[in-house]
């Protein structure tokens, strides 16, 4: 064969993470994020004010249109607030999950699964405890009480992943059942310390209100600062996807071999697992706890686009956004005032889809 | 036939690549793996590592590739300390085949095969975080000569979850190869292969050694080492218990009192004059 020949076929080139596919995908997970947004500022008590008027205070708010009356601009400033927060969380747990499986090297992983997200719970409930009794709105108020939330969740959460990472491996290599059979016991520790909690503090019913919230997440009630928390968090996780995204790909194969390349596996876990501690702690804080979408988006997406984390993680930014605003929007669509919170809907869809991802690998699993 | 690659050897040939002296390490259950290891391997030479199991050969191929870090002695490859090298400093030194891997990611064997060019590329800063990747024209070279000299051009499409045990092996020698590092470390590169395939992997191997690169390969099988191998170290109970050409280690009063009894010794002559020695596992059965 002609070197030269080689030297310009196209296909010697590495992979293009913008492949027509993943552009294909991404345009999808685009409209699926508009439609979900769409349905999310038409649907609310007042049926007077539908998507239209959502899509016009945006414009006004923009400077672009006339305003809206008071007591409309207000409603849509609510839901538009309420839309933000989901597809931010969304965003930020999905992102998350998919950094903890190239971590870990490992589907399974989660930010739920692992006990990142009830590490992020714990630490939360316990600053509401200390700030004492300001009940859900917590995070609307000045001063330290809102930052003490979210440093403790983060404590919490970079806790609960560093000690996983530490029982985790077994040998010098992350072993699946041992990540998960911590994962269930840190989980059900947590749980139980979180109900203590809780039954100390029942006495006040706002902290008590309070702490359940952040037990099964909720996205009513929720502010500037929840958008800004989140937001904030999920630009800087972000940003270190250049960073790790190939490197994640090369750890696939092994952390030895990855090594033996030229990774240096110390800087791209620390960005990854700080990154992915950040995001989840920050949604955690502002919501509470929502399972599994870092389970089932991250696993979906690899299904339709790849496996290569250089696609996965920007995908999961818009696919875990687009996710949890059409899980949320749909079924206030569709339940009405009969409506689950979020995270229960989630656990309700993620704990099957979990048993799923089990039963399709029992085999694999025999041999671990 | 010459190697395509450009070897960029700051040392004058026949200069000391790889040198190890006094390794000592240990696990916890196993505390005397590795007991005062000294070996060298020179600019332009293949030296061929064996020994029974267990004696302490990937540790010692994991400690020469700064891997692990041993517990006594010291690795320095190109003059410099392996443990003072960042990692793509590392990598660019030192490349490695190993027996396989933890797990066999589902990428094309095309992206495989360009991971050995990782070292080489520029490190991301906040400059260039959100730009492609830049491939130079070293790079583009560096692969497809890989991929030729391994053949393994026409799967470069393909997964490599779809591959034989035999045609990773190739692939990761491509991978190695790509890394155009200037010492080479290989585990086992023919355990799987096919005799005509482990004939042109040992072959090819010789050729880099040929071009100027430090090679260093594990390896159980003595006739392929004798064939293309400068130099021959046994190691056992983690020592080195010989070291010699072929023809000084293959010998009954080397091999015996390590492997047992049951081997064949003998000599075959070369066409260019001289022979080449042999040994094989052999029990006279009835």
């Amino acid at each position: 064969m002609d070197p030269k020949s080689l030297a310009h076929a196209p296909s010697l080139a590495p992979s293009d993470p913008r492949s027509q596919r993943v552009r294909w995908v991404a345009l999808g997970l685009c409209g699926l994020l508009l439609a979900a947004t769409w349905v999310s500022l038409g649907v609310g008590r007042s049926g007077d004010v539908g998507a239209r008027e959502g899509v016009r205070g945006l414009l006004a708010w923009l400077g672009l249109a006339d305003p809206l009356e008071p007591t409309q601009a207000w409603i849509v400033g609510l839901r538009w607030t309420r839309t933000l927060v989901t597809a931010l969380v969304g965003a930020s747990l999905a992102y998350a999950g998919a950094l903890l499986q190239g971590v870990f090297r490992n589907d399974l992983a989660a930010p739920s699964i692992l006990g990142t997200t009830a590490g992020a719970s714990l630490g939360a409930s316990i600053a509401i405890l200390a700030a004492g009794g300001q009940g859900l709105e917590i995070l609307n108020r000045l001063g330290p009480a809102p930052v003490l939330v979210q440093v403790c969740a983060f404590l919490g959460a970079a806790g609960v992943t560093w000690l996983v990472a530490i029982l985790g491996r077994v040998g010098g290599r992350f072993s699946i059942p041992t990540l998960l059979l911590v994962g269930i016991a840190i989980n059900a520790v947590v749980g139980g310390i979180l109900a203590a909690l809780q039954s100390f503090a029942l006495a006040d019913f706002e902290v008590a209100r309070a702490l359940f919230a952040w037990g099964f997440g909720h996205l009513d009630d929720k502010g500037t600062s929840e958008i800004a928390m989140v937001g904030a968090a999920l630009v800087v996780g972000a940003c270190v996807i250049p960073f790790v995204a190939r490197e994640l790909d090369m750890l696939e194969a092994g952390e030895e071999d990855a090594a033996a390349l030229g990774v240096n596996l110390v800087r791209v876990k620390a960005l990854a697992l700080l990154a992915a501690t950040l995001c989840a702690a920050a949604s955690v804080a502002a919501v509470g706890q929502i399972a599994f979408v870092g389970l089932v988006v991250p696993h979906i997406l690899r299904l339709l686009a790849g496996r290569s984390y250089r696609k996965l993680l920007p995908l999961c930014l818009l696919g875990g956004a687009a996710f949890l605003l059409s899980i949320d929007a749909s079924q206030r669509a569709l339940l009405g005032d009969m409506r689950l919170r979020p995270g229960v809907t989630l656990s309700l869809v993620g704990g099957p889809f979990f048993l799923f991802l089990l039963v399709k690998s029992r085999k694999r699993m025999t041999s671990w | 036939m010459v190697s395509p690659f450009a070897v960029q050897v700051p040392a004058a040939a026949g200069s000391e690549l790889l040198v190890a002296r006094d390794v000592a390490f240990g696990y916890g259950s196993e505390p005397d793996v590795l007991q005062g290891v000294s070996l060298s391997v020179r600019a332009g030479e293949m030296l061929a590592l064996f020994g029974p199991n267990g004696a302490g050969k990937s540790t010692l191929l994991r400690i020469l590739g700064g891997l692990l870090v041993p517990q006594r002695g010291e690795v320095r490859v190109l003059g410099q300390a392996v443990g003072a090298l960042a990692s793509t400093e590392r990598a660019r030194a030192i490349a490695r085949m190993p027996q396989g891997l933890d797990a066999w990611p589902d990428m094309r064997v095309g992206d495989l095969i360009w991971s050995g060019r990782y070292c080489h590329q520029p490190k991301r800063s906040w400059r260039n975080a959100f730009l492609p990747t830049q491939v130079t024209r070293a790079d583009a070279q560096a692969v497809e000569h890989a991929m030729q000299a391994t053949d393994t051009f026409s799967w470069r499409e393909r997964s490599v979850r779809e591959l034989s045990g035999g045609e990773r092996e190739r692939v990761l020698l491509a991978r190695a190869l790509a890394q155009d590092s200037p010492v080479l470390l290989a585990d086992e590169p023919t355990r799987s292969l096919d005799p005509g395939h482990q004939l042109e992997a040992f072959g090819l191997l010789r050729e880099q050694a040929q071009a100027g690169r430090a090679v260093l390969v594990v390896t159980h099988d003595w006739n392929l080492a004798s064939q293309f191998a400068d130099r021959l170290v046994c190691l056992a109970q983690g020592r080195v218990v010989a070291e010699g050409t072929p023809g000084e280690v293959l010998r009954a009063k080397v091999l015996e009192p390590i492997y047992g009894a049951h081997l064949f010794f003998g000599d075959l002559p070369r066409s260019a004059g001289g022979s080449t020695p042999f040994v094989l596992p052999w029990q006279d059965r009835e």
